[in-house]
């Protein structure tokens, strides 16, 4: 067929010819939008992406290094952590002779500084399961005479009981900002961050120096002082070492008490006393076992 | 033509319509029609040739979309494959990011930015797991447990600067009696009284419930009954009962 016969069968279907064109430029419409989408997409999404990456990338290297690290660290341990919860916090039978020998060891400390007196008997009750069948707790209740500061003290003994470790003692969110301290700072410093955290809680409360600088000698003087600083000023690990750290944590370390099994307060009565700031207080403890 | 017959001849005869080359009824006969035909007859001489301004126009335009038909559909098909090859080759090539070394498009970019993600969450995850070993353990879950419980010392720190607030140089004019709490729920019944304030101890107390109530640490306070009466010893006083609910 030459073109002009083409051409003259075309023109024979003028009608048709128009309604490819209409479907023709619709299709054209719907790409040119598929256009102006892509490209808003690019912006939109693409670049702020583009962005993020490089960052991603660098953290999750960072990871990788710090994950192997702290692997390798942990194959150094000597005692497992479970272990040592097994044995010291959470044992299968409530050591009763510890603990008459703890409140021994407070009575005397307290007296001594005028904080506390007429320390009663130690009652302890029947076994009772806890929430958590894994769990149990045997009621101890006590009853004593304390000024106002000798009741924070036997309040922060109870709040250490069966913390082993600095880790134990710090919220997860303190612990949260000293791992972002060390990647901001020192990613490789994560061992020092490890070994810290692992040491002992008697040990820390009773020199807290040299071992903040262990820690402190992989980051040098920077922003993670600042931070390591904030935390131990704000968490456990302060008023632990005010009350632990003198001759009551010697007492304890030498008369084998810690590490210390978990207790919690139960049920709490305090009246007033007679002179002010002096409270009688009637306490219910839950000491707990492992089932 | 035919020839002349009662009507004037043009009876009967059909008129063979001028020749359009585009116009798809160039074949279509034009009807007999008697009565068009006696008025053609007598206007015969002068109109027959001529045809009327709206047959012409609307000639015009049929045959104006007859010649450009093919030329449109050249134009629209031309259009359309040059789109889709840009779409197709030429936009993903322009708008790639190349980000270290490697070109990636929108949804190449973002599959790479959530697997990163993923892989981050997992590593951040076992990290934590070595720096805490004895998380998610029932040892874990009571140490949790302990460090969120209310303590004695923290309820009279509470109790002290509420009763500072309401009488910053009496506060010793809001006494506590007895305090009673259980860790596990955050509720604690504080039993007291507002003495050494003469009258006003009602309204001493009436401030005690709202500053406490207001307190951030304080989720609910249930109101005492609001009392005054007189001692011998100690004068007007307001004794009461409170129960707070910690947040």
């Amino acid at each position: 067929m030459t073109v002009p016969a083409f051409l003259h069968r075309l023109a024979a279907r003028s009608a048709t010819l128009w309604g490819a064109t209409a479907a023709l430029l619709l299709i054209a419409a719907t790409l040119l939008w598929g256009h102006a989408a892509h490209v808003r997409d690019v912006r939109a999404l693409a670049l702020p992406l583009a962005e993020q990456v490089p960052e991603l990338e660098r953290r999750l290297a960072m990871l990788r290094e710090q994950a192997e690290l702290t692997e390798l660290n942990a194959a150094t341990r000597i005692q497992s952590p479970e272990e040592r919860v097994h044995v010291y916090a959470l044992p299968s039978e409530p050591d009763l002779d510890k603990l008459i020998a703890l409140f021994d060891v407070l009575r005397d400390a307290l007296s001594a500084e005028h904080l506390l007196s007429n320390l009663s008997s130690i009652v302890v009750g029947e076994q009772k399961i806890a929430e958590d069948e894994r769990i149990a707790a045997y009621p101890v209740t006590v009853e004593f005479t304390a000024q106002r500061q000798g009741l924070q003290s036997l309040q922060t003994l109870i709040d250490v009981s069966g913390l082993l470790t600095i880790g134990d003692a710090l919220s997860p969110d303190e612990r949260a900002r000293l791992i972002d301290a060390t990647e901001a700072e020192n990613p490789a410093g994560i061992v020092a961050l490890e070994q810290f955290l692992g040491t002992d809680l008697l040990q820390y409360f009773r020199e807290p120096r040299p071992i903040d600088d262990q820690l402190l000698k992989a980051f040098g003087v920077s922003a993670f002082e600042a931070t390591l600083r904030d935390v131990i000023r704000s968490s456990l690990l302060s008023e632990g070492h005010r009350v632990l750290g003198g001759s009551l944590g010697k007492t304890l370390s030498e008369a084998r008490l810690w590490p210390l099994q978990m207790m919690r307060v139960e049920r709490i009565e305090a009246r007033s006393g007679d002179a002010p700031e002096w409270y009688r207080v009637w306490m219910e403890l839950e000491l707990f076992t492992r089932e | 033509m035919g020839g002349k017959g009662r009507n004037g001849g043009m009876e009967g005869t059909s008129h063979t319509p001028p020749y359009f080359p585009y116009f798809p009824y160039a074949s279509f006969a034009v009807p007999k029609a008697p009565i068009l035909c006696y008025t053609r007859e007598k206007h015969m001489t002068q109109t027959e040739a001529i045809p009327s301004g709206t047959e012409t126009q609307a000639q015009s335009v049929t045959a104006i979309l007859s010649r450009i038909s093919v030329p449109a559909f050249l134009f629209s098909l031309a259009l359309t494959a040059i789109l889709g090859v840009s779409r197709v080759t030429l936009l993903p090539m322009l708008t790639a990011v190349n980000v270290g070394g490697v070109s990636r498009d929108t949804e190449e970019l973002q599959i790479y930015s959530q697997k990163l993600t993923t892989e981050i969450e997992g590593l951040s995850s076992e990290r934590d797991q070595s720096l805490m070993p004895l998380q998610g353990t029932p040892y874990a879950k009571l140490v949790a447990l302990k460090a969120l419980d209310p303590t004695l010392p923290e309820v009279l720190s509470l109790f002290s600067s509420t009763a500072s607030t309401v009488l910053p140089d009496q506060s010793e004019a809001i006494v506590l009696l007895k305090i009673s709490f259980t860790p596990d729920d955050r509720s604690i019944v504080l039993k007291g009284d507002v003495r050494g304030v003469g009258p006003q101890s009602m309204t001493v107390l009436a401030q005690l419930v709202e500053t406490l109530r207001n307190h951030p640490r304080v989720a609910e306070v249930v109101s005492p009954a609001f009392s005054r009466s007189e001692d011998p010893e100690i004068g007007m006083h307001s004794p009461f009962t409170l129960t707070l609910t910690l947040r």
